[in-house]
C-alpha cells in the first residue's frame, strides 16, 4: 500500500479561529484546541532529546509510511528533511493552500492512502495495524478512537478524493459521516497545556510511555546525551535526563524527574526540581528552579500557572554565544561597580552575576 | 511607609524608589511595606536594590515587609531564593498590621502602669 502522510502541527487559539472549517474540527473531539508552550507549538519542543514532531516522523517511517509532509497551522510549511516527500510548490503560504498542494501532489503521484495526523495530542498508535484495519475494512475514511475520545488521526482512501469534482476539503467533510472507527488503547497525552507536557516528560522518564531518552543510561534512571557534562560536586537524582552538550556546574542539584535538554547550562549552586529545561537555556547561579518549564527566555510555573518573560540574562537566558558574551560583560561591569559587603553577607552566594 | 511597585521593575526604577526611601531611613526603626501586587517583571538589579534597602533598614532596627505578592513576583522571589530573606504577607494590610502587632506586644505589658497611676 502506497501511503502518504500529512502531519499538521497544531497552532494556538488564533489559528483555531482561522481554520474553523478544518475537517479535524468535526473529526477530532479530544482536546482539539491545544495551547502553545512558551511561544511555540508543543510538537516542536524536545522531549528527552528529540522533538515530538521528529519522534512522530520516526514512528511513521518505522511503520512503513512512504512519504511525509509537515504543515503548520500557523501557515508555514515545513517539508521535513531531504529524504521525505517534497512537493514542487514550496511557496504555498497559509494552511489551506499548503494542504491542498500536498494532497494534490500525493494524488498525482498515485498514493493509495492518505494518513492525516495532527499534533495536537501525543499518540502512540501502531500505524501499521491502523492502516491494515483501514485497508481490510475497505472504508473510505477511518478514524483512530481512544477511550479518551476521537483522535486527530485519520486514514483516507485516496481514490475517493481523486474522483471528486469538489474541493478536497469538501469531499473529506462529506466522507466523515461514513467513517469507520479504529479503537486502540495505547498511550495518549492531550498536550493541551504545559502541565500535560511536563507529565509526558515524567512518564517518559518513568518508562510509562514509548518515549526513550536520546543518550546513554549512565546510572539507573540517569540518562546523558552526547557531550553532556556534570561537574563532580553536582548532584543528579534519578530519574533525570541531561541532554547533549549540556553542562551542569558545581554544587547544582537536579531532582524530581527533571529533564535538562540539549545545550543548556545550569550555573553553579542552582537547584532544579521537578522541571523541564528546554534546549539552549542558561540558568543563572544559585537559583531555585522548581515545578516549572523554562526555555526561550521564559519561565512557566506549573503550580501558579503563570508565564514569566525573563529579560534578565543573568537569571535565565540563552546559551547562545551573543547572550553569553552580554552576560559575562554585565557580570564584569557589575563586579566593578561597588557592591556592599553587607549585602553579600546576607545571602551566602551572590547569584546575580558570575563575579558578584 | 508604603512603597507600591509598578508592573515592570528594573534597577533604575528601583534606585529611584530607594532614594525615596532615604527620608524614611532618617527615622529610628523605619517600617516599610513593599506592595508587589502589580509586579509582573523584576530584574536582578532591582532585587539587589531591594536587598540593599533591607540591609539599610535592618541597620536602623527597622524592617522591610513584602505584601500583596503577585504570582509573578512570588515566582521570581522563589527563583532567586529571596522568599527566604524577606518577610512576606498575602496582602499589604496584613504586612502593615504585622508591624502593629510587633509594636503592641511590649505595649500591652506596660499598659497596666498608667492605669494604676
Amino acid at each position: 500500500m502506497y501511503v502518504g502522510a500529512i502531519v499538521t502541527i497544531a497552532g494556538g487559539a488564533r489559528c483555531e479561529e482561522r481554520s474553523g472549517s478544518l475537517p479535524r474540527k468535526r473529526l477530532g473531539s479530544y482536546h482539539s484546541a491545544p495551547q502553545r508552550l512558551l511561544g511555540s507549538p508543543f510538537a516542536t519542543w524536545d522531549v528527552l532529546g528529540e522533538s515530538i514532531l521528529d519522534r512522530t516522523l520516526d514512528r511513521l517511517r518505522v511503520f512503513g509510511v512512504d512519504h511525509v509532509s509537515v504543515i503548520s497551522e500557523d501557515g508555514f510549511c515545513h517539508w521535513s528533511g531531504s529524504d521525505l516527500f517534497m512537493p514542487p510548490s514550496r511557496a504555498a503560504s497559509g494552511f489551506w493552500p499548503a494542504w491542498d498542494s500536498v494532497v494534490s501532489h500525493y494524488l498525482n503521484h498515485n498514493m493509495e492512502t492518505l494518513l492525516l495526523v495532527r499534533l495536537g495530542p501525543y499518540v502512540e498508535l501502531d500505524y501499521s495495524d491502523f492502516l491494515r484495519f483501514h485497508r481490510e475494512s475497505a472504508a473510505a475514511l477511518t478514524q483512530a478512537n481512544h477511550a479518551l475520545g476521537a483522535m486527530d488521526l485519520i486514514a483516507v482512501d485516496a481514490k475517493q478524493l481523486r474522483d471528486t469534482k469538489d474541493s478536497f476539503r469538501a469531499r473529506l467533510s462529506a466522507m466523515i459521516a461514513d467513517r469507520r472507527e479504529y479503537r486502540f488503547t495505547g498511550y495518549v497525552n492531550a498536550l493541551a497545556d504545559p502541565a500535560d507536557f511536563r507529565r509526558l516528560v515524567q512518564d517518559a522518564l518513568h518508562g510509562q510511555c514509548g518515549i526513550r531518552p536520546v543518550g546513554n543510561e549512565v546510572e539507573p534512571g540517569i540518562w546523558l546525551g552526547d557531550g553532556a557534562r556534570i561537574e563532580r560536586t553536582a548532584n543528579v537524582l534519578a530519574p533525570a535526563y541531561i541532554g547533549a552538550n549540556s553542562w551542569v556546574r558545581s554544587s547544582c542539584t537536579i531532582s524530581g524527574a527533571s529533564a535538562v535538554e540539549k545545550q543548556c547550562e545550569v550555573d553553579c549552586a542552582t537547584s532544579v526540581d521537578d522541571c523541564c529545561i528546554l534546549p539552549g537555556t542558561y540558568l543563572g547561579m544559585g537559583l531555585n528552579v522548581s515545578n516549572a518549564i523554562v526555555g526561550a527566555g521564559k519561565l512557566f510555573h506549573l503550580g501558579r500557572e503563570v508565564e514569566l518573560e525573563m529579560n534578565d540574562g543573568r537569571l535565565i537566558g540563552s546559551t547562545s554565544g551573543s547572550q553569553r558574551l552580554t552576560r559575562t560583560a554585565r557580570a564584569l561591569f557589575g563586579s566593578m561597580s561597588t557592591r556592599r559587603s553587607q549585602t553579600a553577607s546576607l545571602v551566602t552566594a551572590r547569584r546575580f552575576g558570575h563575579f558578584n | 511607609m508604603l512603597l507600591k511597585l509598578p508592573e515592570r521593575v528594573d534597577g533604575r526604577l528601583a534606585r529611584t524608589f530607594a532614594r525615596e526611601l532615604n527620608r524614611e531611613l532618617m527615622n529610628d526603626r523605619p517600617r516599610i511595606v513593599v506592595d508587589l501586587s502589580q509586579v509582573k517583571q523584576i530584574d536582578s538589579d532591582a532585587l539587589n536594590t531591594l536587598l540593599d534597602c533591607m540591609v539599610e533598614v535592618a541597620n536602623r532596627d527597622g524592617a522591610v515587609k513584602l505584601g500583596g505578592i503577585s504570582p509573578e513576583a512570588a515566582t521570581i522571589l522563589e527563583l532567586t531564593r529571596m522568599d527566604r530573606v524577606f518577610e512576606m504577607f498575602p496582602t499589604v494590610a496584613e504586612a502593615a498590621s504585622s508591624f502593629s502587632v510587633a509594636r503592641l506586644e511590649p505595649a500591652t505589658e506596660q499598659a497596666p502602669e498608667p492605669a494604676a497611676a
